[in-house]
């Protein structure tokens, strides 16, 4: 029961899977049935991708946890999971504390690209479940943080990549996630927003809050965190020490330079 | 706390005039008058208050589906985002469909005064009809939601057929005209005791008409009941279908 309380997520025996095909199946209706009646995802079928296979780990509270990987491993998904978009194909995920999940560029306001960045941090406050009186005592902390100025009153349309994330990131802060998944939520920031975020992960880190950090920048990952996870092809390749899993990283990083070169000439 | 952010999105959705929640119904309502009363020469007491009752009611629940279609699949990539419950969509579809019936039913009270309409007691059965109401609109909702994951132009689908079944119910004429011997399969439409019960209870102060109104509770419950099973037990897996 102890084990419990110092675990912030626990994963067992997780996979996800999703079903490529069925966005140009033709069957509509047929597929409608099986999705009602039976998990038409998990279906032994030819066309199945595994985007995540069988991973287990766990995560103590207040560590701060970097995941690498390359491109279509399954860092993504794995955040996404972790957040409860996606509910595992098998295995469970056990999470102990508020989640807050931040996505690169905030996509997610797409949705609501017409409005303004103030209207966008009320809406994605109330689907957090905040209430409105809990939402004015915070979101003027939040606009300040973001330092976007004028610009929290126009509409997101005019924002720029870097502002997005601003937006986004000053909200987890004042959130008060227990969890925070940052998935590559730094990349698109100027330095002073790169120095800005590393005092967020102090404060985060301050709380006891647990992190889960995705990036590609390797540098970023050395600094902040404890211990990281290697994403390969939806498997757990690796999860030890940040400069042991960073190492093997760079290593392999290395060698797919030189396949890549080798191709290059080739042709 | 589920309900508070189901207002306020609501209330967020809004940026057209309110005016439009008259307009539509008293539109259809000043055409069907015209068409029944000028052209058909119908005569009938208080037709305009008969129908109009009828037309919102219908209003309500053809949006509610109509809306519901697209629910989820209208989120776009917000749903990848936060996870919250999908219910909420619903229900904020509900409040926005109630929200437009309230200025339909104040035109409503103005016409009942105009006409001196009596009151009676029997009014208070509109908290249970609207509950029955809901539970049509709502579970209606639900169902489509889902389907309208599979099949995208749902809502193309379903107009001829929320059309038709307009057309089959008592709401531009009265139950009496169909002749005796086609009534009985006629009250097995749901919206005949749904469209009776409401004329009774605010236009002539009757109870409402039990003999068809049962069986509209009965499948307003069955259709909320289909429609909360299927809506939890798939809901888990809409981020991976859409």
């Amino acid at each position: 029961m102890s084990n419990m309380n110092s675990c912030a997520i626990l994963v067992q025996d997780v996979s996800l899977r999703f079903n490529l095909k069925l966005s140009r199946s033709k069957r509509k209706i047929k597929n409608l049935f099986q999705f009602i009646f039976s998990r038409i995802l998990d279906i032994s079928e030819s066309h199945l991708f595994e985007a995540i296979k069988n991973i287990s780990f766990s995560v103590k509270r207040g560590s701060v946890i970097g995941v690498v990987g390359r491109n279509g491993s399954g860092k993504t998904t794995l955040a996404r999971l972790l957040a409860g978009i996606y509910t595992p194909s098998k295995g469970k995920i056990l999470i102990n504390g508020k989640v807050n999940a931040l996505f690169s560029l905030g996509g997610g306001f797409q949705h609501n690209i017409e409005f303004s960045g103030r209207e966008n941090i009320n809406n994605y406050c109330i689907y957090h479940g905040y209430k409105k009186s809990e939402i004015e005592k915070i979101i003027d902390d939040i606009i300040s943080f973001s330092e976007l100025g004028d610009f929290i009153d126009a509409s997101m349309k005019t924002y720029s990549a870097g502002m997005k994330g601003r937006l986004v990131f000053s909200m987890a802060v004042y959130l008060k996630p227990d969890i925070v998944i940052l998935d590559e939520v730094l990349s698109a920031g100027d330095i002073a927003f790169q120095q800005k975020a590393g005092n967020i992960l102090e404060i985060f880190k301050d709380r006891n809050a647990t992190i889960i950090f995705i990036s590609h920048s390797i540098e970023m990952v050395k600094k902040h965190c404890d211990s990281v996870i290697w994403l390969d092809q939806g498997s757990i390749k690796m999860y030890d020490s940040t400069d042991k899993t960073l190492s093997a990283y760079k290593e392999y990083i290395e060698k797919v330079k030189g396949t890549v070169r080798k191709l290059d000439n080739a042709g | 706390m589920l309900f508070k952010n189901t207002i306020c999105s609501a209330h967020k959705g809004k940026h057209f005039g309110n005016f439009w929640y008259i307009l539509d119904p008293l539109f259809q309502l000043l055409v069907w008058i015209f068409i029944f009363q000028i052209v058909f020469k119908i005569q009938k007491e208080n037709y305009p208050i008969f129908l109009f009752s009828a037309i919102i009611c219908w209003s309500f629940i053809s949006y509610v589906w109509k809306q519901g279609c697209a629910a989820i699949t209208g989120m776009g990539n917000f749903i990848y985002e936060v996870s919250f419950p999908k219910m909420l969509l619903l229900l904020n579809i509900v409040a926005i469909a109630a929200y437009r019936m309230i200025f339909q039913i104040l035109i409503l009270i103005i016409m009942l005064y105009l006409a001196k309409v009596k009151v009676t007691l029997n009014i208070l059965y509109l908290f249970p009809f609207l509950f029955i109401l809901g539970l049509i609109g709502l579970g209606g909702g639900l169902l489509f939601s889902v389907f309208g994951l599979f099949i995208k132009d749902l809502p193309n689908l379903l107009n001829p057929l929320l059309r038709l079944w307009w057309f089959l119910s008592p709401a531009l004429y009265s139950i009496d005209r169909i002749p005796l011997r086609y009534r009985n399969l006629f009250i097995l439409n749901p919206m005949c005791g749904l469209f009776q019960t409401f004329r009774n209870l605010i236009l002539y102060g009757k109870a409402p008409a039990w003999e068809s109104f049962v069986i509209t509770i009965v499948f307003s419950f069955f259709l909320f009941f289909t429609g909360m099973v299927i809506f939890y037990k798939t809901e888990t897996d809409f981020t991976r279908v859409i």
